[in-house]
């Protein structure tokens, strides 16, 4: 079943590469940033749900919106773009801080989705004051709506390669310690009791779910990172009860639903990209299997 | 002697939670009892390290950290709502913990609860008893000798109760296995001795010597205890927790 689904989403995303070099040039890089994109999001999305921080996956929306606007307004203070390094730079920081914040909030005694509600809570309230910020001072140069929406097809070789950094960081942590995480949250106690450092693991997993959305953030806007963090791992949930097999399957539903996307949008352009792929994921999980059968 | 522990303290949240505990054991089935908050599962966490502590623990002569890798763990709750297989939740364990043959260990401990043809189901679908044997095998396949078992007949059938205490049985002949319980009543073929904790180290010997109404008295408020061809059948209640 695994290998049946890997090869289709291989394939699908193979034909979906091919057709837009051929036929639709403009659209070749932003497919490899979509599925790019798609691929470190999905790998953590098990993580995110067997751990039980699909509240904080959730949450990401908020802070990469909050980080994107706060690193947008140095970046336009020195005439720079959203596909600058600065801007990257600034949103990676602000997001890890946001995010670690959730941490330090859940010290003060909180339950973790307390402390998730309370930290987002601030992003809202601060994200509202930035979007007025950025429309008093730099309403020529910044669209806030492409922070929300992404840039989609203006994403050239160049935004992939200022891209490709901090998604090949994020994936680190599932490619490392992927199957140690989910061990953990099967049984934290033993887990640890046999040497994983599930609280160590816990803060590594939050930087790179933060360097994944920053990555991310160009291509898919500030809300589908969130999407993509938590319906891969559901729909690979679905299909198998191995552990082994939830990465995997992840990244490969979300692969086929990048290559899937590619080819509702050219068909059916008012559809946006991003939002395609969260249709084409929302579809898969309408129809996987019941779990445990 | 496989497990030593002397003059053990443990402080968690600005409390004492274990009190000067000191007990030694041999390849021998104990019973840890005490009542609710008694420090009989911080003094499992101690054992492996999990928990800071003062005193010294010793597994099989290793005194150090390291003793951990001998001692195998069944926790009181164990999160069943993940997707992984019997297999996988055994061969991981081994393999984290770094045995050297985790695939072999695994196919070995699960043979031994027999729970190997049922390697491929989700360990979800089990019963109460085989999920119980699962987390067992999965410490048998990590451990070197020493068997830490919290609570594990706490929600299992009657049935499973029995296959588990038969599982015991066998395992006990080359083990030391602590097991807490709230419940006293035990076959006397299987408890070896039975450790009685409230916080401190109140009585520590045979059945015989520690499962009597004036031994426990001490720690709980209402006690009967009847002795039978079968073993000891015993009532008891808490302070802190009357009916």
């Amino acid at each position: 079943m695994r290998i049946l689904i890997e090869a289709i989403s291989v394939a699908a995303v193979v034909a979906a590469l091919i057709h837009a070099y051929l036929y639709a040039p403009l659209l070749f890089w932003p497919l490899v940033s979509l599925t790019a994109s798609a691929t470190v999001l999905a790998a953590l999305s098990p993580l995110a749900i067997s751990r039980r921080m699909t509240f904080l996956a959730h949450a990401q929306g908020h802070s990469i919106l909050t980080a994107a606007l706060a690193a947008a307004i140095p970046a336009a203070a020195v005439a720079q773009g959203l596909t600058s390094h600065l801007f990257y730079l600034f949103t990676l920081l602000f997001v890890i801080i946001l995010n670690l914040l959730v941490l330090a909030t859940e010290r003060l005694g909180f339950r973790k989705d307390v402390a998730t509600g309370v930290v987002m809570s601030f992003q809202l309230t601060a994200a509202v004051a930035l979007l007025y910020v950025i429309r008093y001072f730099h309403s020529t140069t910044l669209d806030p709506l492409s922070l929300i929406t992404g840039e989609y097809v203006l994403v050239t070789w160049r935004d992939v390669a200022v891209q490709l950094p901090p998604l090949l960081l994020a994936a680190m942590f599932p490619l490392a310690y992927g199957i140690r995480y989910l061990y953990a949250a099967v049984d934290e106690l033993f887990a640890e009791a046999v040497g994983v450092r599930a609280r160590l693991l816990d803060k590594l997993f939050v930087v790179s779910m933060s360097l994944a959305v920053a990555g991310s953030v160009y291509t898919l806007g500030s809300l589908m990172p969130a999407v993509l963090l938590v319906l891969p791992g559901a729909v690979a949930s679905r299909y198998s009860h191995r552990l082994t097999d939830q990465i995997p399957l992840s990244v490969s539903f979300a692969v086929f639903s990048a290559a899937a996307a590619h080819f509702l949008y050219t068909a059916l352009p008012w559809l946006w990209p991003s939002a395609a792929l969260g249709v084409v994921m929302l579809a898969l999980l309408a129809i996987a299997p019941r779990r445990g059968k | 002697m496989s497990l030593v522990v002397k003059n053990l303290w443990v402080f968690r949240g600005g409390r004492t939670v274990v009190e000067d505990v000191s007990f030694s054991t041999g390849r021998e089935f104990v019973l840890v009892a005490g009542p609710n908050g008694a420090g009989k599962t911080t003094l499992f966490l101690a054992v492996l390290g999990l928990v800071p502590y003062r005193g010294e623990i010793c597994v099989e002569g290793i005194c150090d950290e390291k003793r951990a890798a001998r001692v195998g763990y069944v926790p009181q709750r164990v999160e069943f709502e993940a997707s992984i297989t019997v297999w996988e939740y055994v061969y991981l364990a081994a393999r984290f913990r770094g045995v050297r043959d985790a695939e072999k260990a695994t196919e070995e401990a699960l043979k031994a609860v027999e729970l190997y043809n049922l390697r491929d189901k989700p360990v979800a679908a089990l019963s109460g008893g085989q999920r119980q044997r699962a987390a067992i095998a999965r410490a048998l396949a990590v451990d070197g000798g020493v068997l830490l078992l919290d609570e594990p007949l706490a929600n299992v059938d009657p049935q499973g109760r029995l296959e588990l205490m038969s599982l015991l049985r066998e395992l006990k002949k080359d083990r030391t296995i602590l097991m807490t319980s709230h419940e006293l009543t035990m076959p006397s073929d299987l408890t070896d001795k039975v450790l009685l904790l409230n916080k401190r180290l109140i009585a520590y010997g045979p059945p015989d010597e520690v499962l009597r109404e004036e031994v426990l008295s001490k720690v709980y408020r209402y006690v009967r205890v009847a002795k039978t061809p079968m073993g000891y059948v015993c009532v008891t209640e808490d302070y802190a927790h009357p009916h």
